[in-house]
């Protein structure tokens, strides 16, 4: 019996990460390696990271969302509209908190009114969904400039921000971590009961010990684990449950991987496919009012190439674009990845210009590599 | 004489197995070889080292074309010795003219119209295949593709022509075609290797018969009368003697399963696919749907099990009518959902289009009927968050890959891997695992071999004595007539005749379907 759970490729990414992460360590003489960077960074990726978990979803069963970079920005501008225009962000008291929660409510919804409106084209009325996606990336940027009125809204309320910027307690991280790593741990010691543990099983047990110390090393010894991280964690272990462990996972792989098998014997495609756009708009939503919070305003001209940054990601997990074959946390990995590399360029103090040419050839590279191994390995009859 | 084609002593290893050992095959000019094995046989690695895929000094053995040994490094040296394969899945190129099909090696970087179109034109009227060199290849049938494939080999007159499994995907009035283009071609002087699982071409086109088995030569012959050859031929290729290839029919049958009236469906153009059917299958029953191409069989399930509702892959094409009573209780299911919530189970026609997913593993492949079902346990209800009991899901499809005798190295293996025979297994179990009472088999042993299509005609009748009703739609007659107990023939989507299937014969159902 084949163990399901150990994939070597998996291994070798972490381990092609950490390595990067040594090399950069070393190149800015500890400055990549402080509590205070690691923090930072883990926040970087935070938004990337809620994106592409949904990412992961639309591209496994076939499709492609274009439009999330765009509908940050809008919700973010409907946040920023809601706490300065109508004034949610000068309440008092208690409910100054009421209004920072009907704010990022209030975002999430536009990203699902986006996320709707692309599924409903999309799988009603059967139009490609890059073009649908398309379409709403340009249609909701010009809806973000015109709410905005083409400006910055600031400053938005403290409250409102803790989204954005807030810190679980050092402690109380420290527990967190501790309980969910130890839980990890012993999840992955049931599943892989009864099987015959190889090598690479141990190591990739190791390597999230590893992991889980870094991480609550650099939480503990910085101001704790920020809120957006934790929001990213939950949906991340929310995706990988899903895509593994239940029904509906199995369908999407089921119809990104033949679409026409995955009806007959079923599986009700268009409910799926639609209920997917929705959520990744609702998760843009979120994404925006994290990205606002966190930069104290919101920018009509925010999140450009996001959905690029997304599918980047996705892809450098390991998912297929083709649909029906990939991983969440592949795609974590590829958005902690690229997170990596944005963060290390900067401390190197290489221009804004020149990142943008190497990270477009590191991409390649990895995906390159990764195609080419893949090659190596049996075909089909 | 001296044959165009000698192979001889062909021995193919790969890394663990011996794919070919020690292979001979010849072709005279003029003379129509079948060669016929199960799958696995070797027939495929036999034509790739033949083509030029498998380069010289890859295998031991000589290839001599007409008494001259060579040696292809690639599939270019293959075509200069005159050797062309008219492959069973056709790469071409919908937007592109016959006229440049024909030249697609050649073509010139600046493409002379007038010119082309002129040889094209003259070179296809003298081949007289009736196409045309300026149509669009994608407007063609896939029989119309096919000459195409021909036509090109002719064109750079190739003196060997391979057919692998030409039939597989043409209508009838195609076949028919074809079998005159292969006759003008051996009548030219062409050698012709034709593979085929399919014994009625064997005996209708081959002069002579080679079967291969497990890498080797099992046994070769000259066309002779078919009762006496045919036994022989499938001793050769399975390897055992074979008494009868149908199991007895299932004696007791039952009670009403599905009763079907009027039913009818309806292309958006207006044009019928199904018109007023109406049957009735009861318990232990296995009915047969016969006619020829296009009659309407596959149409048939597809309505009966709500294939074509507009939520489905294929949109607001079609529309159905009429009504089914399930067990007595009035029903006809709107979706596939419903189809298998009232034990319905439908193997379709093409395994790797509409049967499987090829990138995933056989156990994903065998559960994912039965989990939407929430039957076999292997989740519970029907929500999209429940849990998969990976446990449960391991256990019933081990106990369907052992019943149904499946060939494989393990169940997370990727089913694309499997040979035909055993993904027609897997795509058996996923069925089976949703505990249907209702059974739809469409062309269930195309494209597989004689080993397991007996053991498929055996699991129906076994299926069939549990209780199950089964409608079984092909267009092999002996394998209806030999497996079922009624059979319905269809023409133009309506029955032309109900038939009692011990008594009937090839010439009455061939009557009905095409008067």
């Amino acid at each position: 019996m084949k163990n399901r759970l150990v994939d070597g490729r998996f291994v070798r990414s972490v381990l092609a990460l950490l390595a990067v992460m040594v090399i950069l360590a070393f190149l800015t003489d500890g400055t990549f390696n402080s509590e205070r960077n690691l923090t930072n960074l883990s926040r970087q990726v935070a938004i990337n990271g809620i994106l592409a978990i949904g990412m992961t979803f639309v591209i496994l069963i076939g499709g492609i969302d274009l439009s999330v970079g765009s509908v940050v920005a809008l919700s973010g501008v409907v946040a920023g509209v809601l706490q300065v225009n109508y004034g949610l962000g000068t309440l008092e008291g208690s409910a100054l908190w009421v209004g920072a929660f009907v704010t990022i409510g209030a975002s999430i919804f536009t990203g699902l009114a986006c996320g709707i409106f692309n599924g409903w084209l999309i799988t009603r009325h059967r139009i490609a969904p890059f073009i649908i996606t398309l379409g709403m990336m340009v249609i909701a940027r010009g809806l973000a400039l015109i709410v905005a009125k083409g400006a910055a809204i600031a400053p938005l309320s403290d409250a409102f921000n803790s989204v954005g910027q807030a810190y679980v307690p050092p402690l109380y991280s420290l527990i967190l971590i501790a309980v969910a790593g130890l839980g990890g741990i012993a999840l992955r010691l049931k599943a892989t009961a009864g099987t015959r543990r190889e090598p690479l099983d141990w190591l990739m047990t190791g390597i999230f010990v590893v992991l889980t110390l870094l991480a609550g090393w650099a939480f503990y010894g910085y101001r704790g684990l920020p809120l957006p991280v934790l929001i990213f964690a939950i949906f991340g272990v929310i995706g990988i449950v899903i895509l593994q462990k239940t029904r509906l996972g199995r369908f999407v792989l089921a119809i990104g991987g033949n679409p026409d098998a995955a009806w007959l014997a079923g599986v009700p495609i268009r409910k799926i496919s639609f209920g997917i756009y929705a959520a990744i708009g609702a998760l843009a939503g979120l994404s925006g009012a994290i990205l606002a919070a966190r930069l104290n305003g919101a920018l009509p001209t925010s999140g450009e190439l996001f959905e690029l940054d997304a599918i980047a990601a996705v892809v450098i997990g390991g998912t297929s674009l083709r649909g029906g074959i990939g991983t969440v946390r592949g795609s974590i990995l590829g958005a902690f990845f690229i997170g990596t590399l944005n963060n290390g360029m900067s401390l190197l103090d290489i221009t804004e210009f020149y990142q943008k040419v190497i990270k477009g050839l590191i991409i390649i590279l990895a995906v390159w590599f990764d195609t080419r191994e893949k090659s190596f390995t049996p075909a089909k009859k | 004489m001296k044959p165009a084609l000698e192979l001889a002593g062909i021995t193919k290893d790969f890394p663990g197995t011996r794919a070919l050992d020690g292979v001979n095959l010849s072709v005279r000019p003029g003379e129509v070889v079948a060669l016929l094995g199960e799958n696995g046989a070797g027939k495929s690695t036999l034509m790739k080292i033949l083509s030029g895929v498998w380069p010289g000094g890859s295998f031991e053995g000589h290839i001599r074309v007409d008494g001259e040994v060579v040696s292809f490094a690639d599939t270019r040296d293959a075509h200069a010795a005159g050797i062309a394969m008219i492959h069973q899945e056709l790469s071409v190129f919908p937007e592109l003219s016959v006229a440049e099909h024909l030249e697609l090696d050649q073509l010139p970087n600046w493409v002379d119209w007038t010119g082309l179109l002129a040889r094209m034109e003259a070179f296809l009227s003298k081949i007289d295949f009736g196409l045309r060199a300026d149509a669009r290849v994608g407007d063609l049938s896939i029989g119309g593709r096919q000459l195409v494939e021909i036509a090109r080999a002719l064109y750079r007159n190739a003196k060997i022509l391979v057919f692998d499994e030409p039939t597989s995907a043409l209508t009838d009035p195609e076949v028919v075609k074809l079998d005159s283009v292969i006759e003008k071609l051996r009548a030219e002087g062409r050698a012709i290797i034709y593979i085929t699982h399919r014994m009625d071409e064997v005996f209708r086109l081959a002069d002579r018969i080679v079967v291969l088995r497990d890498g080797k030569n099992a046994g070769e012959c000259a066309r002779g009368p078919r009762e006496k050859v045919e036994p022989e031929i499938i001793r050769w290729m399975v390897g055992r003697s074979i008494e009868d290839i149908y199991p007895p029919r299932n004696k007791t049958v039952g009670d009403e399963l599905l009763r079907v009236e009027k039913l009818s469906l309806t292309h958006r153009t207006g044009k019928f696919r199904v018109r007023d059917l109406s049957f009735s299958l009861r318990a232990g029953e296995v009915l047969g749907l016969a006619g020829l191409l296009g009659a309407g069989r596959s149409e048939t399930f597809e309505s009966l099990f709500g294939a074509l509702h507009p939520t489905g892959p294929k949109g607001r094409e079609f529309s159905v009518e009429g009504s089914a009573w399930i067990k007595g209780r009035r029903r006809l299911p709107e979706t596939p959902r419903d189809a298998i919530d009232v034990r319905m189970a439908y193997v379709s026609e093409d395994r790797k289009g509409t049967g499987l997913v090829l990138g995933e593993s056989i156990r994903s492949n065998m559960a994912l009927a039965a989990l939407g079902s929430g039957r076999a346990g292997i989740a519970s209800g029907t929500s999209m968050f429940r849990f998969v009991d990976g446990n449960r899901e391991l256990d019933r499809s081990q106990h369907w890959a052992r019943e149904l005798k499946l060939k494989a190295a393990h169940l997370d293996q990727s089913v694309g891997e499997l040979s035909g025979g055993n993904q027609q297994k897997v795509v058996l179990a996923k069925w089976l695992l949703t505990e249907p009472e209702i059974l739809f088999l469409d062309e269930p042993t195309r494209g597989i071999d004689v080993g397991a299509k007996m053991e498929i005609y055996h699991w129906i009748q076994r299926l069939a004595s549990q209780g199950m009703g089964i409608v079984v739609a092909s267009s092999e007659m002996p394998e209806l007539l030999g497996i079922c107990h009624r059979i319905i023939v269809l023409r133009e989507g309506s029955a032309s005749a109900e038939l009692d299937a011990e008594h009937a014969t090839q010439e009455d159902i061939m009557k009905a379907a095409s008067l």
